[in-house]
Protein backbone atom coordinates (compact mmCIF):
# COMPACT_ATOMS: atom_id res chain seq x y z
CA UNK A 1 0.00 0.00 0.00
CA UNK A 2 1.39 3.40 -0.93
CA UNK A 3 1.53 6.23 1.58
CA UNK A 4 -1.30 7.97 -0.29
CA UNK A 5 -3.47 4.84 -0.19
CA UNK A 6 -2.74 4.43 3.49
CA UNK A 7 -3.72 8.05 4.30
CA UNK A 8 -6.77 7.82 2.09
CA UNK A 9 -8.03 4.76 3.94
CA UNK A 10 -7.35 6.51 7.24
CA UNK A 11 -9.37 9.54 6.11
CA UNK A 12 -12.29 7.35 5.05
CA UNK A 13 -12.20 5.46 8.33
CA UNK A 14 -11.97 8.65 10.41
CA UNK A 15 -14.92 10.16 8.51
CA UNK A 16 -16.94 7.02 9.08
CA UNK A 17 -16.42 6.95 12.83
CA UNK A 18 -16.33 10.72 13.30
CA UNK A 19 -12.74 10.75 14.53
CA UNK A 20 -12.25 14.46 14.06
CA UNK A 21 -8.81 14.70 15.63
CA UNK A 22 -7.36 12.23 13.12
CA UNK A 23 -8.96 14.13 10.26
CA UNK A 24 -7.30 17.33 11.45
CA UNK A 25 -3.95 15.52 11.74
CA UNK A 26 -4.07 14.10 8.24
CA UNK A 27 -5.47 17.12 6.41
CA UNK A 28 -3.10 19.44 8.26
CA UNK A 29 -0.09 17.30 7.41
CA UNK A 30 -1.00 16.92 3.74
CA UNK A 31 -1.92 20.59 3.43
CA UNK A 32 1.43 21.67 4.83
CA UNK A 33 3.25 19.32 2.43
CA UNK A 34 1.38 20.75 -0.56
CA UNK A 35 2.24 24.28 0.47
CA UNK A 36 5.89 23.34 0.81
CA UNK A 37 5.75 22.11 -2.77
CA UNK A 38 4.27 25.43 -3.81
CA UNK A 39 0.86 23.92 -4.57
CA UNK A 40 -1.10 26.73 -2.95
CA UNK A 41 -4.61 25.81 -4.06
CA UNK A 42 -4.45 22.16 -3.10
CA UNK A 43 -2.60 23.06 0.11
CA UNK A 44 -5.29 25.55 1.10
CA UNK A 45 -7.97 23.06 0.12
CA UNK A 46 -6.55 20.47 2.52
CA UNK A 47 -5.92 23.00 5.25
CA UNK A 48 -9.50 24.19 4.90
CA UNK A 49 -10.64 20.65 5.55
CA UNK A 50 -8.46 20.58 8.67
CA UNK A 51 -9.66 24.04 9.70
CA UNK A 52 -13.36 23.13 9.50
CA UNK A 53 -12.93 20.05 11.70
CA UNK A 54 -10.77 22.01 14.12
CA UNK A 55 -13.42 24.72 14.32
CA UNK A 56 -16.17 22.18 14.80
CA UNK A 57 -14.42 20.36 17.61
CA UNK A 58 -12.99 23.43 19.33
CA UNK A 59 -9.48 22.16 18.60
CA UNK A 60 -6.81 24.74 19.36
CA UNK A 61 -5.11 24.08 16.02
CA UNK A 62 -7.93 26.09 14.40
CA UNK A 63 -6.25 29.40 15.15
CA UNK A 64 -2.87 28.31 13.69
CA UNK A 65 -4.52 27.02 10.50
CA UNK A 66 -6.65 30.13 10.28
CA UNK A 67 -3.51 32.27 10.27
CA UNK A 68 -2.06 30.29 7.36
CA UNK A 69 -5.27 30.45 5.35
CA UNK A 70 -5.52 34.15 6.00
CA UNK A 71 -1.90 34.63 4.92
CA UNK A 72 -2.77 33.09 1.56
CA UNK A 73 -5.93 35.25 1.31
CA UNK A 74 -8.19 32.24 1.73
CA UNK A 75 -9.95 33.12 4.97
CA UNK A 76 -11.28 36.26 6.68
CA UNK B 1 -63.36 31.90 8.07
CA UNK B 2 -64.74 31.45 11.57
CA UNK B 3 -67.17 33.94 13.10
CA UNK B 4 -65.85 35.06 16.48
CA UNK B 5 -68.32 37.77 17.39
CA UNK B 6 -70.09 35.67 20.02
CA UNK B 7 -66.80 34.52 21.59
CA UNK B 8 -65.79 38.01 22.67
CA UNK B 9 -69.13 38.73 24.38
CA UNK B 10 -69.28 38.92 28.20
CA UNK B 11 -69.18 35.52 29.91
CA UNK B 12 -72.93 35.23 30.60
CA UNK B 13 -73.79 35.70 26.93
CA UNK B 14 -70.71 34.36 25.16
CA UNK B 15 -70.27 31.19 23.18
CA UNK B 16 -67.07 29.19 22.94
CA UNK B 17 -64.82 29.09 19.90
CA UNK B 18 -66.61 27.59 16.91
CA UNK B 19 -65.91 24.06 15.68
CA UNK B 20 -63.55 25.22 12.93
CA UNK B 21 -60.97 26.00 15.59
CA UNK B 22 -60.76 22.31 16.44
CA UNK B 23 -61.35 20.49 13.18
CA UNK B 24 -60.54 22.76 10.23
CA UNK B 25 -56.97 22.69 8.85
CA UNK B 26 -57.16 26.21 7.42
CA UNK B 27 -58.13 27.57 10.82
CA UNK B 28 -55.27 25.61 12.36
CA UNK B 29 -52.87 27.43 10.01
CA UNK B 30 -54.48 30.75 10.92
CA UNK B 31 -54.01 29.96 14.62
CA UNK B 32 -50.41 28.95 14.03
CA UNK B 33 -49.62 32.42 12.73
CA UNK B 34 -51.94 34.63 14.78
CA UNK B 35 -52.04 32.76 18.08
CA UNK B 36 -48.92 30.63 18.45
CA UNK B 37 -46.24 32.39 16.36
CA UNK B 38 -47.41 35.92 17.20
CA UNK B 39 -47.20 35.39 20.97
CA UNK B 40 -44.84 33.82 23.50
CA UNK B 41 -45.24 30.07 23.02
CA UNK B 42 -43.54 27.37 25.04
CA UNK B 43 -41.31 25.07 22.99
CA UNK B 44 -38.79 23.39 25.30
CA UNK B 45 -37.31 23.03 28.76
CA UNK B 46 -34.00 24.71 29.60
CA UNK B 47 -33.08 21.62 31.62
CA UNK B 48 -32.52 19.87 28.29
CA UNK B 49 -29.42 22.00 27.62
CA UNK B 50 -27.74 21.96 31.04
CA UNK B 51 -24.12 22.54 29.95
CA UNK B 52 -22.37 25.13 27.81
CA UNK B 53 -22.38 23.89 24.22
CA UNK B 54 -25.41 21.64 24.64
CA UNK B 55 -27.68 21.79 21.63
CA UNK B 56 -31.15 20.38 21.39
CA UNK B 57 -33.16 20.48 18.17
CA UNK B 58 -36.93 20.60 18.26
CA UNK B 59 -39.78 21.60 16.02
CA UNK B 60 -42.77 23.74 16.80
CA UNK B 61 -45.60 23.44 14.31
CA UNK B 62 -42.96 22.13 11.88
CA UNK B 63 -40.75 25.17 12.41
CA UNK B 64 -37.24 23.77 13.01
CA UNK B 65 -35.68 25.26 16.13
CA UNK B 66 -32.34 24.77 17.81
CA UNK B 67 -32.03 25.45 21.52
CA UNK B 68 -28.48 25.93 22.76
CA UNK B 69 -26.63 26.89 25.94
CA UNK B 70 -24.10 29.51 24.84
CA UNK B 71 -20.68 30.36 26.27
CA UNK B 72 -22.29 32.82 28.72
CA UNK B 73 -24.52 29.95 29.94
CA UNK B 74 -27.57 31.63 28.44
CA UNK B 75 -30.22 29.70 26.56
CA UNK B 76 -30.64 30.82 22.97
CA UNK B 77 -32.94 29.60 20.23
CA UNK B 78 -32.09 29.68 16.54
CA UNK B 79 -33.89 28.64 13.43
CA UNK B 80 -32.27 25.25 12.85
CA UNK B 81 -31.65 25.93 9.18
CA UNK B 82 -28.39 26.70 7.39
CA UNK B 83 -28.46 30.01 5.53
CA UNK B 84 -26.77 28.40 2.54
CA UNK B 85 -29.07 25.69 1.17
CA UNK B 86 -31.60 25.42 3.96
CA UNK B 87 -30.23 22.19 5.38
CA UNK B 88 -31.19 21.23 8.92
CA UNK B 89 -28.11 21.99 10.97
CA UNK B 90 -28.47 19.77 14.02
CA UNK B 91 -30.58 16.60 14.05
CA UNK B 92 -29.77 15.16 17.44
CA UNK B 93 -29.23 16.38 20.95
CA UNK B 94 -25.47 16.77 21.47
CA UNK B 95 -22.71 18.94 22.87
CA UNK B 96 -20.84 21.32 20.59
CA UNK B 97 -17.28 21.99 21.69
CA UNK B 98 -16.52 24.39 18.86
CA UNK B 99 -18.88 25.46 16.11
CA UNK B 100 -22.09 24.20 14.60
CA UNK B 101 -21.12 22.65 11.27
CA UNK B 102 -23.73 22.21 8.59
CA UNK B 103 -23.47 18.57 7.47
CA UNK B 104 -24.04 19.52 3.83
CA UNK B 105 -21.29 22.02 2.77
CA UNK B 106 -19.81 22.59 6.23
CA UNK B 107 -20.67 26.23 6.75
CA UNK B 108 -19.77 26.78 10.41
CA UNK B 109 -21.60 28.90 12.96
CA UNK B 110 -20.54 29.84 16.48
CA UNK B 111 -22.78 29.29 19.48
CA UNK B 112 -23.40 33.04 19.25
CA UNK B 113 -24.93 32.41 15.81
CA UNK B 114 -22.07 34.13 13.95
CA UNK B 115 -21.07 32.58 10.61
CA UNK B 116 -17.45 31.61 11.17
CA UNK B 117 -16.43 29.86 7.98
CA UNK B 118 -17.69 29.16 4.47
CA UNK B 119 -15.29 26.51 3.20
CA UNK B 120 -14.52 26.52 -0.51
CA UNK B 121 -17.25 29.09 -1.13
CA UNK B 122 -15.01 30.93 -3.60
CA UNK B 123 -13.66 27.73 -5.17
CA UNK B 124 -11.40 24.94 -3.84
CA UNK B 125 -9.37 26.19 -0.91
CA UNK B 126 -10.82 29.68 -1.21
CA UNK B 127 -13.13 30.31 1.73
CA UNK B 128 -14.19 33.87 0.97
CA UNK B 129 -15.94 35.69 -1.83
CA UNK B 130 -16.68 39.36 -2.24
CA UNK B 131 -20.42 38.63 -2.39
CA UNK B 132 -20.50 36.33 0.60
CA UNK B 133 -20.88 38.78 3.47
CA UNK B 134 -20.65 36.71 6.61
CA UNK B 135 -22.08 39.36 8.89
CA UNK B 136 -25.30 39.19 6.87
CA UNK B 137 -25.48 35.42 7.12
CA UNK B 138 -25.56 34.75 10.83
CA UNK B 139 -28.01 32.20 12.18
CA UNK B 140 -31.52 33.54 12.57
CA UNK B 141 -32.08 33.97 16.27
CA UNK B 142 -35.60 33.56 17.59
CA UNK B 143 -36.59 35.76 20.53
CA UNK B 144 -36.67 33.60 23.61
CA UNK B 145 -37.24 33.86 27.33
CA UNK B 146 -36.90 31.32 30.11
CA UNK B 147 -39.51 31.33 32.88
CA UNK B 148 -39.84 28.50 35.39
CA UNK B 149 -37.37 26.58 33.21
CA UNK B 150 -39.77 26.73 30.27
CA UNK B 151 -38.29 28.17 27.08
CA UNK B 152 -40.74 30.52 25.41
CA UNK B 153 -40.26 31.87 21.90
CA UNK B 154 -41.89 34.65 19.96
CA UNK B 155 -41.47 33.51 16.38
CA UNK B 156 -43.05 36.55 14.74
CA UNK B 157 -40.49 38.67 16.60
CA UNK B 158 -42.85 41.54 17.25
CA UNK B 159 -44.73 40.70 20.44
CA UNK B 160 -44.16 42.90 23.47
CA UNK B 161 -41.37 41.59 25.69
CA UNK B 162 -42.16 38.56 27.84
CA UNK B 163 -41.67 40.63 31.00
CA UNK B 164 -44.26 43.15 29.80
CA UNK B 165 -46.79 40.61 28.62
CA UNK B 166 -46.54 38.49 31.76
CA UNK B 167 -45.66 41.08 34.39
CA UNK B 168 -48.72 40.10 36.47
CA UNK B 169 -47.74 36.47 36.70
CA UNK B 170 -44.06 37.26 37.24
CA UNK B 171 -45.17 39.36 40.19
CA UNK B 172 -47.78 36.90 41.47
CA UNK B 173 -45.28 34.04 41.56
CA UNK B 174 -42.13 36.00 42.35
CA UNK B 175 -41.63 33.86 45.44
CA UNK B 176 -40.86 30.99 43.08
CA UNK B 177 -38.26 32.94 41.11
CA UNK B 178 -35.52 30.69 42.44
CA UNK B 179 -33.31 27.91 41.12
CA UNK B 180 -35.30 24.83 40.18
CA UNK B 181 -33.93 21.31 40.45
CA UNK B 182 -34.90 18.50 38.14
CA UNK B 183 -34.16 14.81 37.98
CA UNK B 184 -34.80 13.12 34.60
CA UNK B 185 -37.06 10.64 36.42
CA UNK B 186 -39.51 13.51 36.86
CA UNK B 187 -40.25 14.07 33.18
CA UNK B 188 -42.78 12.25 31.04
CA UNK B 189 -44.93 12.72 27.97
CA UNK B 190 -48.53 12.02 27.06
CA UNK B 191 -49.90 11.89 23.54
CA UNK B 192 -53.52 12.95 23.21
CA UNK B 193 -55.86 12.84 20.24
CA UNK B 194 -57.09 16.33 20.76
CA UNK B 195 -56.58 19.88 19.67
CA UNK B 196 -54.09 21.66 21.93
CA UNK B 197 -56.62 24.24 23.11
CA UNK B 198 -58.85 21.66 24.76
CA UNK B 199 -56.02 20.78 27.14
CA UNK B 200 -55.69 24.47 28.04
CA UNK B 201 -59.43 24.86 28.57
CA UNK B 202 -59.70 21.81 30.74
CA UNK B 203 -56.71 22.77 32.86
CA UNK B 204 -57.81 26.25 33.76
CA UNK B 205 -61.15 25.40 35.40
CA UNK B 206 -62.00 23.51 38.57
CA UNK B 207 -65.62 22.81 37.55
CA UNK B 208 -64.73 19.33 36.26
CA UNK B 209 -62.77 18.21 39.33
CA UNK B 210 -65.58 16.42 41.25
CA UNK B 211 -66.43 14.28 38.23
CA UNK B 212 -63.17 13.69 36.46
CA UNK B 213 -60.88 13.57 39.50
CA UNK B 214 -63.12 12.03 42.19
CA UNK B 215 -60.04 11.23 44.23
CA UNK B 216 -59.80 14.92 45.03
CA UNK B 217 -63.33 15.25 46.43
CA UNK B 218 -62.44 14.54 50.03
CA UNK B 219 -59.01 16.14 50.12
CA UNK B 220 -59.44 19.10 47.78
CA UNK B 221 -63.10 19.82 47.30
CA UNK B 222 -64.59 22.09 44.70
CA UNK B 223 -65.33 24.81 47.25
CA UNK B 224 -61.67 24.83 48.27
CA UNK B 225 -60.76 26.21 44.84
CA UNK B 226 -60.78 29.75 43.51
CA UNK B 227 -60.53 31.19 40.03
CA UNK B 228 -57.40 32.88 38.76
CA UNK B 229 -58.36 35.30 36.04
CA UNK B 230 -56.20 37.87 34.33
CA UNK B 231 -57.89 39.29 31.30
CA UNK B 232 -56.01 38.53 28.06
CA UNK B 233 -53.05 37.03 29.98
CA UNK B 234 -53.80 33.83 31.84
CA UNK B 235 -56.43 31.95 33.77
CA UNK B 236 -56.54 29.05 36.13
CA UNK B 237 -57.46 27.88 39.56
CA UNK B 238 -56.03 27.88 43.02
CA UNK B 239 -56.55 25.51 45.92
CA UNK B 240 -56.59 26.39 49.61
CA UNK B 241 -55.95 22.91 50.90
CA UNK B 242 -52.65 21.76 49.45
CA UNK B 243 -51.20 19.01 51.56
CA UNK B 244 -47.64 17.82 51.09
CA UNK B 245 -46.99 14.32 49.88
CA UNK B 246 -45.38 12.09 52.52
CA UNK B 247 -43.55 8.80 52.44
CA UNK B 248 -43.95 6.00 54.98
CA UNK B 249 -41.55 7.82 57.33
CA UNK B 250 -43.55 11.04 57.02
CA UNK B 251 -40.74 12.61 55.05
CA UNK B 252 -41.78 15.49 52.81
CA UNK B 253 -39.95 17.39 50.09
CA UNK B 254 -38.01 20.46 51.25
CA UNK B 255 -39.73 23.82 50.67
CA UNK B 256 -38.61 26.60 48.39
CA UNK B 257 -36.57 28.93 50.51
CA UNK B 258 -38.45 31.89 51.94
CA UNK B 259 -41.93 31.16 50.57
CA UNK B 260 -44.60 32.94 52.60
CA UNK B 261 -47.17 31.32 54.91
CA UNK B 262 -49.84 31.60 52.24
CA UNK B 263 -48.24 28.65 50.49
CA UNK B 264 -48.40 26.37 53.52
CA UNK B 265 -51.74 25.12 52.23
CA UNK B 266 -52.11 26.92 48.89
CA UNK B 267 -51.31 25.77 45.39
CA UNK B 268 -52.04 27.41 42.07
CA UNK B 269 -52.52 26.10 38.55
CA UNK B 270 -52.37 28.46 35.62
CA UNK B 271 -52.81 28.13 31.89
CA UNK B 272 -50.34 30.65 30.59
CA UNK B 273 -51.55 31.53 27.13
CA UNK B 274 -51.11 30.13 24.65
CA UNK B 275 -49.70 26.70 25.39
CA UNK B 276 -48.18 26.06 28.77
CA UNK B 277 -49.81 24.75 31.93
CA UNK B 278 -48.06 25.54 35.20
CA UNK B 279 -48.48 24.45 38.80
CA UNK B 280 -46.79 25.77 41.94
CA UNK B 281 -46.63 24.35 45.45
CA UNK B 282 -44.44 25.09 48.44
CA UNK B 283 -42.18 22.13 47.62
CA UNK B 284 -42.43 21.55 43.87
CA UNK B 285 -43.58 23.05 40.61
CA UNK B 286 -44.35 21.58 37.25
CA UNK B 287 -44.85 22.69 33.69
CA UNK B 288 -46.74 21.05 30.86
CA UNK B 289 -45.79 22.18 27.39
CA UNK B 290 -48.52 21.55 24.84
CA UNK B 291 -46.94 20.76 21.51
CA UNK B 292 -49.60 20.93 18.77
CA UNK B 293 -48.53 18.18 16.38
CA UNK B 294 -51.58 18.49 14.15
CA UNK B 295 -55.03 19.99 14.56
CA UNK B 296 -56.17 16.93 16.50
CA UNK B 297 -52.96 15.57 18.04
CA UNK B 298 -51.09 17.12 20.92
CA UNK B 299 -47.98 16.03 22.71
CA UNK B 300 -47.96 16.98 26.39
CA UNK B 301 -44.43 17.29 27.74
CA UNK B 302 -44.34 17.35 31.52
CA UNK B 303 -41.45 18.24 33.84
CA UNK B 304 -41.60 18.39 37.63
CA UNK B 305 -39.13 20.56 39.55
CA UNK B 306 -38.05 20.64 43.16
CA UNK B 307 -36.83 23.30 45.55
CA UNK B 308 -33.42 21.95 46.53
CA UNK B 309 -30.64 19.80 45.16
CA UNK B 310 -31.29 17.35 47.98
CA UNK B 311 -34.81 16.69 46.67
CA UNK B 312 -33.47 15.34 43.38
CA UNK B 313 -30.95 13.10 45.09
CA UNK B 314 -31.08 9.40 45.89
CA UNK B 315 -32.76 9.73 49.29
CA UNK B 316 -35.88 11.19 47.68
CA UNK B 317 -36.11 8.64 44.84
CA UNK B 318 -39.20 6.92 46.20
CA UNK B 319 -41.03 10.09 47.11
CA UNK B 320 -40.26 11.59 43.70
CA UNK B 321 -41.55 8.45 42.01
CA UNK B 322 -44.72 8.70 44.08
CA UNK B 323 -45.18 12.35 43.15
CA UNK B 324 -44.52 11.74 39.45
CA UNK B 325 -46.98 8.89 39.50
CA UNK B 326 -49.60 11.01 41.28
CA UNK B 327 -49.46 13.74 38.66
CA UNK B 328 -49.27 11.28 35.79
CA UNK B 329 -52.49 9.65 36.98
CA UNK B 330 -54.21 13.03 37.42
CA UNK B 331 -53.20 14.16 33.92
CA UNK B 332 -54.20 10.82 32.43
CA UNK B 333 -57.64 11.16 34.01
CA UNK B 334 -58.12 14.25 31.82
CA UNK B 335 -57.34 12.49 28.54
CA UNK B 336 -60.80 11.04 27.94
CA UNK B 337 -62.27 14.50 28.45
CA UNK B 338 -60.09 16.36 25.98
CA UNK B 339 -60.37 13.54 23.46
CA UNK B 340 -64.13 13.41 24.00
CA UNK B 341 -64.47 17.15 23.44
CA UNK B 342 -62.41 16.79 20.27
CA UNK B 343 -64.85 14.19 18.94
CA UNK B 344 -67.76 16.35 20.07
CA UNK B 345 -66.50 19.23 17.92
CA UNK B 346 -67.56 17.27 14.84
CA UNK B 347 -71.18 17.74 15.93
CA UNK B 348 -72.22 20.16 13.23
CA UNK B 349 -74.87 21.80 15.38
CA UNK B 350 -72.52 22.47 18.28
CA UNK B 351 -72.19 26.24 18.51
CA UNK B 352 -69.14 26.63 20.73
CA UNK B 353 -71.05 25.88 23.90
CA UNK B 354 -72.78 27.77 26.71
CA UNK B 355 -70.57 28.77 29.62
CA UNK B 356 -71.52 28.56 33.28
CA UNK B 357 -71.58 32.21 34.39
CA UNK B 358 -70.08 31.15 37.73
CA UNK B 359 -67.76 28.24 36.99
CA UNK B 360 -66.48 28.82 33.45
CA UNK B 361 -64.93 32.27 33.74
CA UNK B 362 -61.33 31.03 33.31
CA UNK B 363 -62.27 28.98 30.23
CA UNK B 364 -64.10 31.89 28.68
CA UNK B 365 -61.07 34.11 29.24
CA UNK B 366 -58.95 31.73 27.20
CA UNK B 367 -61.49 31.59 24.37
CA UNK B 368 -61.73 35.37 24.38
CA UNK B 369 -57.94 35.64 24.25
CA UNK B 370 -57.69 33.26 21.28
CA UNK B 371 -60.45 35.12 19.46
CA UNK B 372 -58.71 38.42 20.17
CA UNK B 373 -55.42 37.14 18.72
CA UNK B 374 -57.21 35.85 15.63
CA UNK B 375 -58.95 39.20 15.20
CA UNK B 376 -55.63 41.06 15.54
CA UNK B 377 -54.15 38.80 12.86
CA UNK B 378 -57.11 39.36 10.54
CA UNK B 379 -56.87 43.11 11.04
CA UNK B 380 -53.17 43.04 10.16
CA UNK B 381 -54.03 41.17 6.98
CA UNK B 382 -56.74 43.69 6.17
CA UNK B 383 -59.60 41.28 6.82
CA UNK B 384 -62.58 42.73 8.67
Amino acid sequence: MTRFEHLNSQVIKAHKIGETSSLIDIYDLLGAEELEKGAITSGCFLLTQAYVYALESGDKRASKIHKILKYYGREE
Amino acid sequence: MSNLSSVVQPLNFAKGLPNEHYIDDQTFIEERESVLFANWSAVAFAKDVPKVGDVNPTTFLEMPLLMIRDNDEQVRVYQNTCLHRGMILISEKSNIRGTIRCPYHSWCYGLDGRLRSTPHVGGPGQNTHIDIKRDELNLIEIRSYVFMDVVFVNISGNAESFEEVHSDLLDRWKEFDKPFYHNPDSSFELLVNSNWKLAVENYCESYHLPWVHPGLNLVSRLEDHYHLEKHLKYSGQGSLVYSQLKDENNQVFPDFEGVSDKWDTASEYISLYPNVLLGVHRDHTYAIILDPLTINKTRERIAIYYATEQAIDLEYNDLRAKNTNFWKEVFKEDIFVVEGMQKGRHGKFFDGGKFSPIMDGPTHLFHEWVATQINIGRKKRGIK
